[in-house]
């Protein structure tokens, strides 16, 4: 379903590419969603920090609290979380043309709040209770509290639910053992949801509990992983007798595979849209890169730029699909998260073709190629995706 | 029918650099201070590989050299791409040959890792510091250079070492077949580093 009027598309600065024609809705001759896009965009015209992301992982994390504040103050954090976690309580179209303008005024990404606004505070406010929404909302959407993912672990990334970090009840406490990797901005976070096997003798996907814990819980402990790309906000997460209180476990005890299936369906809905509609302004930078180096009339290069050009407007339509998806949501999370990861790949990978020998420099080309190569694996390998799509859209047998 | 399998010399070589250069070269240390840019090679590890004669393969006996031809340095360097050897190993074997080719002592100085030599790509200078040589490979053969200075960039590969130089000419080779080499020993290279990146893959899985 389409939403969005594809003028409405447009990058600032560089020629549009073709738009499809049939994509304008009665939903934009709505004249109040038309008055909330100006106001979004009239904001952000005037808030939008000048400065760029710092590279510092610890720096760009103060910068991400402070632009999170600045929206909240603004009214404009959780535009469709519910008013008394102070969201402002619209509609999922209403967050979708915000996202739209946050791109489209070159805002900042959100960085390390991505867990937080994306899909921790999506899933309680789905499945927690009212005493949880209250205390770990509040503080995602006024910039207090980044939170970071404690799913995958050593030896469990793609098959999630064989995890073996154990959560033993003790009086009104967990107590957690084990370890998990790849937990982005585990270095800043202030919560953590993490996934703890409350029930070992259960089957695997029924002794899960989703649980929070806050990151400065004694026996804790996090070690950066630096990568490729200069960075290190990636982490790995050790814990020794870690006690939680009980009350801290989001949805029923060894519910916890439900919940966290919640939390991925957000994940990969609207959690990562602001990044597939961002595709389309790094294409356009891709194009603009080609024709400053006046490569755009080289055959290889015309014919991929239009090919990109054509597969991010699709990777754009089902952006829309999975914000307001009229299939189940995780199904068309998955034809998402396969499509958007090989083309931003293969857009960052062609910005470095068109480079040529200068590519052998680093610069923020080069990152953002760097960066891409886990696109294919992060937020859950592109190949559990397929497996999904076969199994369960195509029903091909097991 | 031409039989490609590897002959029992060739075979043996493989076998010693494949034990060699992770010894040399170890692969933790590698990637730990990628973290940061590994920056220069150190003098022993180099010249343990320059000792193994990995950069003479090619050369003639009175210039150091073992006179073996381009398959055997192929599988060489497909060895040293495995073990993920950091530091100007293509550039130095190639610039080894061809100032043997020129009739250069270079020749000697590269093949011992006294000298190392970069590679030249566009107005950069990969894997060379002040000092060290570099090579240019163009379609008719090579020019080999001095650095006599380099403005030190960062690098996308953290780890190589980029950089824009200043140069002065040392020898012209004229060789159509020195690109060639090149492509081959890159390629070579490259088929390692492929070959590492899926085993520690699988090892990971």
């Amino acid at each position: 379903m389409a939403i969005v009027d594809p003028g409405d598309l447009c990058v600032h600065g560089v020629e549009p590419l073709a738009r499809p024609e049939e994509a304008t809705m009665e939903l934009l001759e709505d004249p109040g969603l038309r008055d909330f896009r100006d106001e979004a965009r009239t904001w952000l015209q005037e808030h939008v920090p000048a400065d760029r992301r710092p590279e510092d992982d610890f720096e760009a994390a103060e910068f991400d609290k402070a632009w999170q504040r600045v929206q909240y103050e603004g009214g404009w954090a959780g535009v469709a979380w519910p008013a008394a976690a102070g969201g402002r309580g619209l509609e999922p179209v209403q967050q979708l043309i915000w996202y739209e303008e946050l791109v489209r005024s070159g805002a900042p990404r959100p960085g390390s709040f991505l867990v937080a606004i994306g899909h921790a505070g999506p899933t309680i406010i789905t499945n927690g209770t009212e005493e949880q929404q209250r205390s770990y909302l509040p503080p995602i959407l006024d910039g207090t509290a980044p939170w970071c993912q404690g799913f995958s672990e050593p030896g469990s990334g793609s098959d999630l639910a064989s995890l073996r970090t154990r959560g033993e009840i003790d009086g009104d406490d967990l107590v957690i053992n084990g370890s998990k990797i790849w937990t982005s901005f585990a270095h800043v976070a202030l919560f953590q949801e993490m996934l703890v096997r409350t029930d070992p003798d259960a089957p695997k996907h029924k002794g899960i509990s989703w649980i929070v814990v806050p990151m400065d819980t004694p026996g804790l402990e996090v070690r950066r992983i630096r990568t490729i790309d200069g960075h290190a906000h990636f982490c790995e997460c050790f814990y020794t007798d870690v006690r939680v209180p009980l009350a801290n476990i989001v949805g029923p005890m060894n519910s916890g595979w439900q919940v966290a299936m919640s939390t991925l369906s957000f994940e990969r809905g609207m959690g990562y849209l602001a990044m597939r509609l961002a595709l389309r302004d790094e294409v356009d930078a891709v194009i603009a890169l080609a024709r400053s180096l006046g490569r755009d009339r080289e055959e290889r290069f015309r014919d991929e730029l239009a090919w990109v050009s054509a597969q991010v407007t699709a990777v754009h339509a089902l952006g829309y699909d999975g914000a307001n998806p009229v299939g189940p949501r995780e199904l068309v999370g998955a034809v998402n998260q396969v499509f958007y990861g090989e083309l931003s790949k293969r857009v960052k990978r062609l910005a470095m073709d068109i480079r040529g020998d200068a590519a052998l420099e680093r610069d923020h080309w080069s990152t953002s190629y760097l960066g891409s190569f886990p696109e294919t694996i992060a937020g859950g390998s592109k190949d559990i995706q397929k497996n999904i799509l076969g199994e369960r859209v195509l029903g091909l047998p097991r | 029918m031409i039989d490609l399998a590897p002959n029992e010399l060739q075979r043996d070589l493989v076998d010693l650099v494949r034990d060699l250069a992770p010894a040399a070269f170890p692969l933790p240390a590698a990637v730990v201070g990628a973290a940061d840019g590994l920056g220069r090679v150190a003098d022993t590890p180099w010249r343990t590989l320059a000792e193994s004669g990995v950069f003479a393969l090619t050369l003639p006996e009175e210039r150091g050299g073992t006179g073996l031809g381009p398959a055997e340095e192929l599988l060489v360097f497909i060895e040293l791409g495995r073990a993920i050897v950091p530091g100007p190993v293509v550039g130095t074997a190639l610039a080894a040959r061809i100032a043997a080719e020129a009739g250069s002592d270079l020749a000697e100085a590269l093949a011992s890792g006294d000298r190392r030599a970069g590679i030249l790509v566009g107005d950069l200078v990969v894997d060379a510091q002040a000092g060290d040589l570099a090579v240019r490979v163009d379609a008719d053969g090579a020019t080999l250079y001095e650095v006599t200075d380099i403005e030190e960039v960062p690098a996308t590969d953290p780890l190589a070492i980029v950089g824009r130089p200043e140069l002065s000419e040392v020898l012209r080779h004229d060789d159509p077949v020195d690109s060639l080499r090149l492509r081959l020993l890159v390629g070579g290279y490259s088929v390692g580093v492929a070959a590492a990146a899926t085993t520690h893959a699988v090892v990971y899985g």
